[in-house]
């Protein structure tokens, strides 16, 4: 019984990071088309902007932003907590854990800039890798 | 003793060790990320910057008619305002483009990329040097190209640039009685970049926005203007057409073959008159 609670806890924390995940990216896929500013601090060191709308936003090759892949994913994971296909979830969010190191990379070695929006995003994907191995652990 | 081999991994995957290996894991590459960062070489300072590599100026004059074709005006506004003053004109009677701004302001940095793009097709510039915008400001670091210290030849306007301060604001440049006056009269707010296309068409504050271009260098933002589907290429050639447009306006320039490539001609029939 307490397995089950846990087991629905967990479906529902990644159905709200799904959500969440999805709005955030969503809302910087729009600014990157539109001349809207982000919302965000500015200081020497955190920059939305000059990381949303650097060379690295996009999709290499294409013009495509980043922020649409982010979309797909987290709509994706939505998927993933509505089925029982848990090792196939471990390696949607394993993806998008690599995908985060990668973005973070740029953003501190290449851009020396942090967007926070960018930042909170990367802590749901996180937060998705841990509720998914704690799915696998708790499911057998 | 072998019932107890086969329970071992299961207990392991059972435990916390995972998920605080994982995220062990991601703190130790984020902290070497960190460490990578800080080992790399400062940006320069002060003035004393290379002259421009002749390749990177090369590039950025000479881009070609399919991309100012395919770029139009990169999906940007029209970033500027319809002035109706007296002929602005240089010691010789030609057309005058004023440029004011400062070496440590990121959106002039941005903006000159398009300024070059566009007045080479006019004329010629030499002594341009490589420098960046201030370390301490928004969009820091942005690579660019100084006008302080550089010439500009050209049959068709003259070309008045003026760089107030440098990278770490000390003064540079002055402007004159009547650049300041010109400044006072369409940009009350002393706004920066302030540009003056022959008292004809006026842009202040931000034309090409920095963000392309952050963390990139001086000879990839060049390269990139062959690319016409580039954020790049796209920000700045886009301005760069705002701005050709616009000196396309000004008596005895048209002449220039760029006044009759398609792009320019339709951005030039929607500018204000």
């Amino acid at each position: 019984m307490g397995s089950h609670g846990n087991r629905g806890w967990q479906r529902a924390a990644l159905l709200v990071i799904s959500i969440a995940g999805t709005l955030i990216a969503v809302y910087l896929t729009v600014t990157h088309f539109s001349f809207v500013p982000l919302v965000c601090t500015v200081s020497s060191v955190v920059n939305c902007a000059s990381v949303t709308h650097s060379a690295y936003s996009v999709i290499p090759g294409t013009s495509i932003p980043i922020s649409v892949l982010g979309v797909l994913w987290f709509v994706g994971l939505g998927g993933f907590a509505l089925t029982s296909q848990r090792w196939l979830q471990l390696l949607w969010a394993a993806i998008g854990l690599a995908v985060v190191l990668y973005l973070v990379f740029v953003e501190i070695v290449l851009l020396h800039q942090i967007c926070e929006w960018c930042t909170v995003v990367h802590g749901l994907v996180v937060a998705t890798f841990v509720v998914t191995v704690r799915r696998l652990q708790t499911g057998e | 003793m072998s019932k107890r081999r086969r329970a071992q991994p299961s207990s392991f995957w059972r435990g916390p060790w995972p998920i605080v290996g994982t995220l062990g894991g991601i703190v130790v590459v984020v902290a070497a990320f960190i460490v990578i960062s800080r080992l790399q070489t400062p940006s320069p300072s002060g003035t004393t910057v290379p002259t421009a590599d002749p390749s990177i100026v090369a590039e950025l004059t000479g881009v070609s008619p399919t991309v100012i074709d395919a770029v139009g005006t990169g999906g940007a506004p029209n970033p500027l305002t319809h002035a109706s003053g007296t002929p602005l004109t240089g010691s010789d009677g030609k057309p005058e483009v004023l440029y004011l701004g400062a070496e440590w302001c990121p959106y002039c940095a941005a903006e000159r990329w398009a300024m070059v793009v566009a007045l080479g097709h006019f004329g010629t510039f030499t002594d341009l040097r490589l420098t960046t915008s201030s370390s301490n400001d928004v969009f820091p670091d942005t690579r660019t190209l100084s006008f302080y210290g550089s010439s500009y030849t050209s049959a068709y306007l003259d070309f008045a640039p003026v760089e107030l301060q440098d990278r770490n604001r000390n003064p540079l440049q002055t402007p004159t009685a009547s650049e300041q006056q010109i400044a006072q009269t369409y940009d009350p707010n002393s706004s920066i970049p302030f540009i003056d296309i022959g008292n004809a068409y006026t842009m202040t504050g931000q034309g090409v926005p920095p963000g392309p271009l952050q963390g990139l260098s001086w000879q990839q933002i060049a390269a990139a203007l062959s690319n016409a589907s580039s954020p790049v290429t796209r920000a700045i050639v886009g301005n760069a057409n705002y701005l050709t447009a616009a000196i396309c306006t000004l008596p005895g320039t048209n002449g220039a073959p760029i006044c009759s490539d398609p792009a320019i001609k339709q951005i030039a029939s929607q500018l204000p008159h």
